[in-house]
């Protein structure tokens, strides 16, 4: 199978099951917004050492908010249900209610999965002068700060998710690599329910599972390290220079099937002659994640 | 399915407790069973059937036509459906009240909404004292729920008011939010004298500066987040709070009380 002269891998993607939440935050204006989901969402590119994986879905426009004001959307991913309470609660501790003027909205519906807190323990920052609000069935906290006032909604929800989705985009050069990826990241974003963790959505650093080291559950893949063609077992064809991936966490297989094919149809849109050798995607021979995604399946 | 309705052939001559006319107390009856319903009327019962015309309908919405001040207790502890009521009513007009919503296209007398617990009670007219308020005895007045006063409230509206919303059109007499526990209360028209007197917390929210009781203090005027929310939820159900929450935004000047009780309420004049 071929896009623009880009083959396509007769392979899949291994994605295995997380939890997820999606956090509102909303602020006086769109730079207040971005200053606390990012600090809200970094260094959250994985689960190995973040804690976490988490980024920003979309921005909102103001009357997409509960509060009318500018704002964003945020999903967390973690592997177990006491990770996401303890990521969520120093997240926005640390990052959100810090941040001027913001404020903090749970985002996924009150029926869906289960109770995750948000405000609820956040509050006691408050030292008893917080205020607690009953509005269309949900408790926000109004909790005194410096700026004014801190609201919270007092809970989320917590879904099951997947996470691990992923694609890798094999170029002649580092330079073709990178615009392919950043095409791919720019028609992911469009996609509803999806987050690429990574640095700009993009990895370098692929791995795989163990390490000469003891120590270490995980080291460089040297299979698809171009400098090492002459040295291991590669699996590069002579013409690759360069190897990116895109990892993506999402809600539903449907989310990450979607943000796949937008990504994959993007990076292949420069077509062969700009470099672009193959399109392939990273497994465990299927035998540790439940989620496969075949990449040809997704393209047709 | 139409209303089941009720319509009163002749206004009674002694007060009549219409409490048992729900929609969870009615449900699976027929009209000649309803009509058999006995109604406490001073030291005697009455029938329904005597005091009423009874249209079969759909018993989750009861509509009641001529209602007339000497009805006590209508769509006291109703937990779900809808009553509208056409006239006025008598005391406790929603009492007890834990679900559906009770529409009165007329004013009530006193004690409306006492010991709601949730639910939603709109009256287009006027009520009387103590609105949504503590029942003499009761630790706490209204729990949880909206009630709407399109026009006026007399003194003591959620007297001991302990969560849910409150929303007066028109002007609130003396002791508006007197010993609040929590809660909200919205007075688009004047309060009157000693508003918020001995509230412990909760939210009395107005659009003109009061008469400021001598216990509360000036913090100044602040940005609240969570006032275009209130105000949209509230705006869903009353015209004027829908106004408000395009007008008025997240600005209001914040008094803090009643310092001579908890202290943690607040009388919130929006800008």
């Amino acid at each position: 199978m071929k896009i623009n002269g880009v083959e396509i891998e007769d392979t899949f993607a291994e994605a295995f099951p997380m939890r997820a939440t999606r956090i509102i935050v909303t602020a006086v204006n769109r730079r207040w917004t971005l200053n606390a989901a990012n600090a809200a969402t970094g260094f959250a590119t994985s689960v190995i050492a973040c804690g976490c994986e988490a980024g920003i879905e979309r921005e909102l426009k103001p009357t997409e908010t509960p509060d009318g004001r500018p704002g964003v959307s945020m999903l967390l991913f973690t592997m177990s249900s006491k990770e996401m309470a303890k990521q969520v609660q120093n997240r926005i501790g640390q990052c959100v209610l810090t941040s001027p003027t913001s404020a903090c909205f749970a985002g996924i519906g009150p029926r869906e999965g289960e109770r995750l807190a948000l405000g609820k323990n956040l509050r006691f920052f408050g030292d008893g002068y917080q205020i607690s609000k009953k509005i269309d069935g949900a408790r926000y906290w109004r909790v005194p700060v410096m700026d004014g006032e801190f609201l919270c909604q007092e809970n989320t929800r917590m879904v099951k998710a997947i996470g691990g989705g992923n694609f890798l985009v094999l170029a002649e050069t580092q330079k073709q690599a990178l615009a392919a990826c950043e095409k791919a990241i720019a028609a992911m974003k469009r996609i509803p329910n999806v987050i690429m963790p990574f640095p700009g959505g993009v990895v370098r650093s692929g791995s795989k599972v163990g390490s000469k080291y003891k120590a270490l559950p995980a080291s460089t893949n040297d299979a698809y390290c171009p400098t090492l063609k002459g040295q291991v077992k590669s699996a590069l064809p002579p013409e690759v220079g360069s190897v990116m991936e895109i990892v993506i966490d999402g809600l539903d297989e449907a989310a990450i099937r979607a943000a796949t094919r937008a990504g994959i149809r993007a990076a292949c849109s420069l077509g062969r002659r700009r470099g672009i050798v193959r399109i392939s995607a990273g497994n465990y021979g299927g035998k540790l994640g439940p989620h496969l995604f075949h990449l040809r399946k997704i393209l047709k | 399915m139409k209303a089941l309705t009720l319509t009163l052939k002749a206004a009674p001559a002694q007060r009549v407790d219409l409490a048992p006319i729900t929609p969870e107390r009615l449900r699976g009856k027929k009209a000649a069973e309803i009509g058999k319903i006995r109604l406490q009327s001073g030291n005697r019962t009455v029938a329904v059937a005597e005091l009423f015309t009874v249209t079969a309908g759909d018993s989750e919405a009861i509509v009641i036509r001529r209602c007339t001040e000497k009805f006590d207790n209508v769509g006291a502890g109703m937990a779900c459906g809808s009553i509208t009521v056409h006239g006025s009513t008598g005391f406790r007009t929603g009492a007890q009240m834990t679900g559906g919503t009770l529409t009165v296209r007329g004013s009530t007398l006193d004690w409306a909404g006492t010991g709601m617990a949730g639910g939603t009670m709109v009256i287009h007219g006027d009520t009387g004292r103590c609105l949504g308020a503590a029942w003499p005895g009761d630790a706490q007045g209204m729990r949880n729920g909206t009630i709407i006063v399109c026009g006026n409230a007399g003194e003591r509206v959620g007297d001991k008011m302990r969560r849910g919303a409150i929303v007066i059109e028109g002007n609130a007499g003396d002791y508006c939010g007197a010993r609040m526990i929590s809660g909200s209360i919205l007075v688009c028209g004047k309060a009157g004298d000693f508003i918020g007197y001995s509230m412990k917390r909760g939210s009395i929210l107005l659009t003109r500066a009061p008469r400021l009781p001598a216990t509360f203090n000036d913090c100044g005027t602040f940005e609240f987040g969570f006032l275009p929310l209130l105000l949209r939820s509230l705006g869903r159900l009353s015209r004027r709070a829908a106004a408000l929450s395009r007008r008025a935004g997240a600005r209001a000047r914040r008094y803090a009380g009643d310092l001579a009780n908890v202290g943690k309420g607040e009388l919130l004049v929006l800008r």
